[in-house]
């Protein structure tokens, strides 16, 4: 427990615990908590001074060194490497810049993803375009961009042959695929089986319509996957296909995107050991892919790209977020509550996973099983539950960590405003990204019937 | 006596006009027969001869007969029109007139077997070259001449015809005095003595010949007379006057062949032409009697037989080097050495063989050559590499295990296209801190890049070996992955040159090229790099799409309009695979490599485009990044004028080269490539600039060369292209 020099001695709260046989549990010992008191050198205290609470934080700095590492960690693997940016997993446009900036394309899955790629300034022909659902409109602007479009179902290959045949363009596509893989939950509502032929189908499909040029394959096999193997056999797995295309239709293919699902730092809420020690290094990610994809029987000079969607593992850990205590209660049950000013609403990844909540100031005392609570009038509001947490006085703020992706995308305005978000730059520096909601940011939308 | 063509095209007025052109090509055949004397294909230095032939009339006239009679023939039939043009039939067929002229007895017999001793010298050119170059990659010299002269004059006396005492009756137009003796004289008279007229007027016209060709080959021409004047004055002073001559005339084109022509002019190729004046004189004072009692003269043997006898000796050294055999096009000696050190500044002077980092993605040198563990002695020219983490340490958490090291499996490359020569596998990793001073390469695999240089990789992990011996591997293709066996006790790659397949061989000198080098922001893209303790590296990582921008399309012409004049360039695969761009002006080759495209030297007009394609695009790595370099060299006789030449020769120690630094930059679809030039002029100005603007997936659109004040444009010509 800290022991830390403050001007007059604190005021701990007497609590009752059951016995516990000495300190030991089987990793040896019990974890010692560290307050989270800076972030990349800037005080929490400030940051909420200035921004006010909850606030969303991310890491300029963590940014860059993730990205960085997974690109170095498949560079070293393999010839040529793309990173995708996935936005939905963050698109706010400060993030995605960042990224930009080192040199990673856009993963986009809706026209407004794509709308906000272009305001972004990637280029049109540097947006990998997925998901199963693409308006005529933005198709037909997608394919006439040459961006890569990865083509989800029969109706679409169809619905971009008719573009081509109307333009008359010969786009570059990808063909998204599904299959089984060891470790991976098997995602058969995108794209075409590979394991069951109807992804060759559709590429003899594609071929012989001769209106597209099919330069790439496409699968993602899941999110949150920990075993490195699977994406191993996926790569295998596409690598014997694309020799099959190779071999029977003639198809050089540009790239293979083995998409994203690579895990972040988080723990999930089934999972045993926590995210630290669980979640491999890009570099076994790297490692088993590289390997996967070495049954590829391609010559030296036309190796493919190996393009990475990733999102999660590389923004997760770079998003923290501040929240201030509302309020302590004692439940039924004997566990304490404390009751904080985020909720689910603004943490929706709370639903998965076992965040990683930690105070953001100097604390002493004895921690004591918590449940933490958001103040969202509803049953389902609990943002962790159940950790060994020390006693926190009403305004003591806590910061959750690992929260960069899905969170500033996923998050929902029910009941209460989203909180603002700040970046801190690479120099220390500060500044807000997204505004904090107001009433107006809700009722602009909305319209009174001229009848009421 | 050379036979390719090093700057010569066909004029335009050839091509526009037939019938003009055919003369213009017979008149450039007639005194490009004169100048292959003087190893240069030049018309001033063609007439310069053609008319020291005519110090003595009739001879000059027999002399202009034969070669003619030999390209007539040549032409009648249907030798390669090329050869004829460039003089290669006719220089033989000269000196074989002279030789029925000037030593056979007049008469209508002699003229006879002149006639036909020049038609048989224009077979025995044929043939010799076809035997000497295309088979032993020699030149043919004066072998031609000698085979038939000697033949004529051995067979004279049985028809009929007396030959004359040397020099005959060769009078001259102009006795010049003052220059007909002492040792001026002497020198004038034995390069005179090579058209069979020793006199100081005819020598005076070759020399001029000489020094026009070149300033290197006329200071060898003097050493080697001084040489032989001073040694006969003291060993054999009472030598005839026409045996001087000739030892003179020898001992000169020897020097000027080896001393410059053949190798690289420089210390060595001057103490192996000295070599060549020694074993000349050797070799005619030992001909001679035996020649004489035939009653034939040496003439130019001793010069043959010296130069072609050093030439394939040269050739079975272990390194080519001093001196360095000319092993391209021969020019001048002013543009063998030129040529040479712009290459040496390009790509090195060590091997032939372009060799990449042997790994993917950013590593760092743990122990350069003369490192302090394991990099001494036999072993001294290696490399140790592994792999910085975001922290700048070489391992995550403690590194108490292999796996934490951030360069353990890692795929290891083959460095340079080769076979495999010996895979060791199967030998365990160290436990860190351990080391197996049994097997110290630990696992391995040896490549062959040609005879003479191997590259080793070692301490590879066991089981990770992707090859098998006798494999052949390209650049870039997987060996193994990076392990810790052997003598290795953290995971890192072990990387050296060595001249044998044995393993545990003495190293050779370690030199990388085209690699990446220097701290992320700013990188630098480096020639040749002898990787340091401390130094990052990386290969070019290639974008496909700049890979495909610079991409020559074979068979679709490029049509650039340059200074005003349209030219259509065509990109060409020759029959040796090798790559270039050919217009009507000039031949360019060039090599679209798989992570850069690098440009060679321009043959041909100095007006063509192409010129603007070498300084503009000179190297161009398929990475374009903002804080990317690199450096490069320009030939400075195809950029500048020679006065600004001669400055930067005084500032450079006379290199040839203006070394270049390049950088790239996108602007939306466009690439533009800019040059500097490292040298200034007075006002602080780069003394070169150039710019290229590339059209993403289109190819050039505009060059731009600044040289000396004089700027130069070509831009894509979008009417051409659509016709």
């Amino acid at each position: 427990m800290n022991t830390l020099q403050t001007s007059r001695p604190m005021y701990e709260r007497p609590v009752l615990l059951r016995h516990e046989m000495g300190l030991m549990n089987k990793f040896g010992r019990t974890q010692a908590m560290q307050p989270l008191t800076h972030i990349d050198g800037v005080a929490v205290d400030a940051l909420v001074e200035q921004y006010g609470s909850p606030l969303f934080v991310f890491s300029e700095r963590v940014l860059v060194d993730r990205i960085r590492e997974m690109k170095e960690a498949f560079t070293r693997r393999w010839p040529h490497v793309r990173l995708a940016w996935s936005y939905k997993t963050n698109y706010l446009d400060a993030i995605c810049r960042i990224f930009h900036a080192e040199g990673a394309w856009a993963e986009v899955v809706s026209e407004f993803e794509y709308d906000k790629a272009l305001r972004n300034g990637v280029p049109p022909d540097q947006v990998h375009f997925n998901g199963p659902h693409k308006g005529p409109e933005v198709l037909d602007r997608a394919l006439t961009g040459d961006t890569l479009v990865h083509i989800d179902h029969f109706d679409e290959l169809a619905a971009a042959e008719a573009v081509a045949a109307n333009r008359g363009i010969r786009p570059k596509v990808a063909l998204r695929l599904n299959m089984t893989a060891e470790g991976a939950p098997t995602w058969g509502r995108f794209g075409f089986n590979l394991d069951n032929g109807q992804a060759l189908d559709a590429a003899r499909r594609l071929v012989a319509g001769n209106r597209l040029e099919l330069a790439g394959l496409h699968c993602h096999l899941g999110t949150f996957i920990l075993q490195t193997g699977a994406y191993g056999e996926a790569a295998g797995k596409i690598a014997r296909f694309a020799n099959e295309l190779r071999e029977r239709l003639g198809v050089v293919l540009d790239f293979i995107d083995l998409g994203g699902g690579l895990a972040s730092h988080n723990t999930l809420k089934a999972q045993y050991q926590p995210g630290e020690l669980a979640t491999p290094s890009f570099d076994r990610y790297a490692e088993a892919i590289s390997e996967g994809l070495a049954e590829l029987d391609y010559p030296p000079r036309q190796q493919p790209t190996l393009v990475m969607e990733s999102g999660r593992a590389l923004v997760d850990d770079a998003g923290t977020l501040i929240s201030t205590v509302l309020a302590n209660k004692r439940l039924p049950d004997g566990r304490r509550g404390l009751v904080i000013d985020a909720g689910v609403n603004s943490l929706f990844t709370a639903f998965w996973y076992k965040h990683d909540l930690v105070p953001a100031q100097p604390f002493s005392g004895t921690p004591e099983p918590t449940v933490v609570y958001g103040p969202l009038c509803m049953n389902i509001d609990v943002v962790r539950d159940t950790l060994l947490f020390p006693p926190m006085k009403v305004g003591d703020r806590l910061a959750v960590r690992t929260v960069g992706a899905y969170n500033v995308t996923q998050w929902m305005q029910f009941i209460t405003y989203r909180p603002a978000v700040v970046l801190i730059g690479r120099n220390g520096e500060h500044c807000l990204i997204r505004r904090r909601e107001d009433l107006d940011s809700v009722v602009g939308h909305e319209q009174v019937p001229p009848w009421s | 006596m050379v036979v390719m063509s090093r700057t010569q095209t066909r004029p335009a007025i050839a091509v526009a006009h037939p019938a003009l052109g055919a003369a213009v090509t017979a008149v450039d055949a007639l005194l490009f027969s004169y100048s292959q004397l003087m190893f240069s294909q030049s018309r001033v230095i063609g007439a310069l001869l053609l008319a020291a032939t005519f110090t003595v009339p009739h001879l000059g006239l027999a002399g202009v007969l034969s070669v003619c009679t030999a390209l007539v023939v040549a032409h009648g039939i249907r030798l390669s029109p090329d050869l004829n043009r460039a003089g290669l039939f006719g220089y033989n067929a000269l000196l074989v007139g002279l030789v029925g002229a000037g030593l056979l007895q007049p008469g209508p017999a002699a003229f006879a077997l002149t006639a036909l001793a020049v038609v048989t010298t224009v077979l025995v050119t044929a043939s010799a070259h076809s035997l000497m170059a295309s088979q032993f990659a020699l030149p043919s010299l004066t072998v031609p001449f000698l085979v038939v002269a000697l033949l004529v004059l051995a067979a004279a006396p049985g028809l009929g015809v007396a030959i004359l005492p040397f020099p005959g009756d060769s009078t001259p137009l102009v006795e010049l005095g003052a220059l007909e003796s002492g040792g001026i004289g002497l020198w004038l008279q034995s390069l005179g003595t090579i058209f069979l007229t020793p006199h100081a007027l005819t020598g005076l016209l070759v020399a001029a010949a000489l020094v026009l060709y070149s300033r290197i080959a006329a200071a060898l021409s003097l050493g080697a007379f001084a040489a032989v004047w001073a040694s006969s004055a003291w060993l054999f002073p009472d030598i005839q006057p026409v045996l001087l001559w000739v030892l003179v005339l020898n001992a000169t084109f020897t020097a000027v062949a080896l001393g410059g022509v053949w190798f690289v002019p420089g210390r060595w190729s001057v103490l192996l032409a000295g070599l060549g004046v020694a074993l000349c004189v050797l070799v005619a004072l030992g001909c001679q009697p035996v020649l004489s009692k035939l009653g034939l003269p040496v003439m130019i043997l001793p010069f043959n037989v010296t130069v072609l006898l050093l030439l394939v000796a040269m050739r079975q050294r272990v390194r080519d080097g001093r001196p360095k055999a000319v092993d391209f096009i021969p020019g001048t000696p002013e543009e063998n050495l030129g040529h040479f050190l712009t290459r040496v500044a390009r790509f090195g002077a060590h091997y032939g063989v372009r060799l990449h980092a042997p790994f993917r993605g950013r590593w760092i040198c743990t122990q350069g050559v003369d490192g302090e563990h394991t990099h001494r002695g036999p072993w001294r020219h290696a490399a140790d590499f592994e792999v910085l983490g975001p922290d700048g340490r070489a391992h995550r958490g403690r590194g108490q295990r292999r796996e934490d090291y951030h360069c353990y499996r890692l795929p290891v490359l083959a460095a340079a296209d080769g076979t495999v020569v010996r895979v060791v596998d199967g030998l365990p990793d160290n436990e860190i801190g351990e080391q197996d001073l049994a097997e110290r390469w630990g696992n391995l695999v040896l490549l062959c890049h040609g005879p003479g240089l191997y590259s080793l990789v070692a301490h590879l992990a066991p089981g990770s070996a992707r090859v098998q011996e006798g494999q052949v591997v390209r650049r870039g293709d997987p060996l193994g992955q990076c392990g810790s066996s052997g003598r290795s006790p953290v995971p890192h790659l072990h990387f050296h040159l060595q001249g044998t397949p044995l393993v545990g061989a003495p190293t050779l000198h370690l030199e990388l090229h085209e690699v990446v080098a220097g701290p992320t922001d700013r990188e630098e893209l480096r020639n040749t790099l002898v990787p340091g303790k401390g130094l990052q590296l990386r290969n070019v990582e290639p974008q496909r799409d700049l890979d495909h921008t610079l991409r020559f399309e074979v068979g679709r012409p490029l049509h650039l309009v340059c200074d005003g004049r349209a030219e259509a360039i065509t990109p060409e695969i020759g029959l040796y695979g090798e790559q270039m761009l050919r217009s009507d002006r000039a031949v360019l080759l060039y090599d679209h490599g798989d992570r850069l495209q690098t440009v060679f030297d321009v043959l041909g007009s100095r007006r063509s485009a192409l010129h603007l394609v070498r300084a503009c695009l000179a190297r161009v790595p398929y990475e374009v990044g903002e804080s990317m370099a690199w450096r490069d060299h320009l030939p400075a006789r195809h950029v500048l004028g020679w006065s600004r030449r001669l400055t930067l020769a005084r500032n450079r120690d006379g290199r040839d080269g203006i070394p270049m630094r390049y950088a790239a930059r996108v602007e939306g679809q466009r690439i533009v490539i800019t040059g500097t030039s490292l040298p200034r002029t007075a006002s602080g100005a780069p003394l070169v600039r150039t710019e290229a603007v590339l059209v993403r997936n289109r190819g050039i659109e505009r060059l731009r060369l600044v040289a000396g004040g004089r700027v130069r444009e070509a831009s894509r010509d979008e009417r051409g292209s659509e016709r």
